[in-house]
């Protein structure tokens, strides 16, 4: 297994290899090459930004310190790496369950899309509402509209991620779309309400 | 929602406006860039870690194999020390035969007093040394009396005091002196009796004779 900085090796397998033996400059190849899905999902599943940023740094350094368990046979890297954003992600709201988040993280982000004021600020207010809605789903439902719609995998896939036959991610998801589209109106009607209100997050 | 998965797709304008602006939203999001340091950095102490781990398992490996190692030979040494000590013939010094011992034995006293002192019959500067196969009566076994040392001693006792040794004598009564000559093992414990003598008085030697 040889490979070099620079070289387009494409084999996950070595570059973890690689980065298992201590060679940083493959973990690095790998930390860019997946830190977005990995970001992404945890921000989505946690709705804290902090704790997104907690739970990257831990799955690539579980991704490092248990390269071993990783079988390429099995699935992807992406999934793999998905099911440990999953599993580190529940366990943190799991710890976290009984404290409140006052984190507004949609307001002001990079809504770059057009340059008129009053358009960029709805759809600020449409995005928190989404995600204000998509966090205080149940863990379970949420996941998999994120990892479905949000991150295009198949059912297939995300049964591997979550460790559930394709029936089942195909039932929750259902009806964890009726839920959201069900917590949004809820949201909507009240989304005149402070920004930096305190939201508990569903587990 | 983005997908092929369209089963359940909420329809209303508002629900799509608002989905369609999160998707766009979450698709440019990446992680800070303040992360990769830190994650970089986790990972090198993480390896830093792990390698001193499995430096300190090698060591720990090492450290048990050489006390396995170690004890090992020394139970093999042990071992072949026994074993060579076992087969060693006795040598001739240490065989003497009852004849040699007669004639070294020194003149014991004649009087009739018993005595409970206990007498090494000397051979130099050391005790004298006697194999068990002379014995007359064996008094205990014991599991290393193959390879233990003996020390030949003279007593002289009463006949009584030889069911101390568990010996009877066949005169009922008796009350007379016997030299015994002891074999005595190494822990002061009598193993066998070489011979029994009856001490005679002057009177009765000159009756005998």
């Amino acid at each position: 297994m040889l490979w070099e900085p620079g070289v387009p090796d494409d084999s996950e397998a070595v570059l973890l290899a690689h980065a298992a033996a201590g060679d940083l400059e493959a973990f690095g190849v790998i930390y860019r090459r997946y830190q977005q899905i990995v970001y992404r999902f945890a921000r989505a599943m946690t709705g804290s930004t902090d704790t997104a940023e907690d739970v990257t740094q831990e799955v690539f350094i579980a991704l490092l310190t248990e390269a071993g368990r990783y079988d390429p046979a099995r699935a992807g890297l992406s999934t793999y790496l998905y099911g440990i954003v999953r599993n580190l992600s529940r366990a943190r709201l799991r710890r976290d369950s009984r404290r409140l988040s006052v984190e507004n993280f949609a307001l002001g982000s990079r809504n770059a899309g057009t340059d008129d004021p009053s358009i960029r600020i709805e759809q600020d207010e449409l995005v928190a509402t989404m995600r204000r809605a998509l966090v205080r789903l149940p863990s379970r439902y949420r996941e998999l509209i994120v990892l479905c719609d949000l991150h295009g995998l198949s059912y297939q896939e995300a049964a591997v991620v979550v460790g559930s036959s394709v029936g089942a991610v195909r039932s929750r998801l259902h009806r964890g779309r009726q839920l959201l589209r069900l917590r949004l109106t809820r949201t909507s009607r009240s989304i005149s309400q402070p920004a930096m209100a305190p939201m508990r997050l569903a587990v | 929602m983005t997908t092929g998965n369209d089963d359940g797709q909420p329809r209303d304008a508002m629900f799509a406006a608002a989905w369609s602006a999160f998707a766009s939203d979450d698709a440019r999001t990446t992680a800070p860039f303040a992360l990769e340091a830190r994650v970089r950095e986790s990972a090198l102490a993480a390896c830093a870690l792990r390698h001193a781990n499995h430096r300190i398992a090698r060591r720990q490996r090492i450290l048990v194999a050489l006390g396995t190692a170690a004890t090992l030979v020394l139970v093999a040494t042990g071992l072949l020390a026994r074993r060579a000590a076992a087969d060693k013939p006795p040598s001739a010094a240490q065989v003497t035969t009852e004849s040699d011992v007669e004639h070294q034995v020194r003149a014991l006293p004649t009087n009739q007093e018993a005595r409970t002192d206990v007498e090494t019959v000397p051979n130099g500067d050391s005790p004298i040394r006697a194999s068990r196969p002379d014995a007359l009566v064996t008094l205990a076994v014991d599991p290393v009396r193959e390879t233990e040392q003996l020390a030949l001693v003279l007593i002289r006792v009463t006949q009584d005091a030889l069911w101390s040794l568990g010996i009877a004598t066949n005169e009922p009564g008796a009350t007379g002196l016997v030299d015994v000559e002891v074999l005595v093992g190494g822990d002061g414990l009598p193993r066998d009796i070489r011979s029994m003598r009856t001490v005679l008085t002057d009177e009765e030697r000159d009756s005998r004779d």
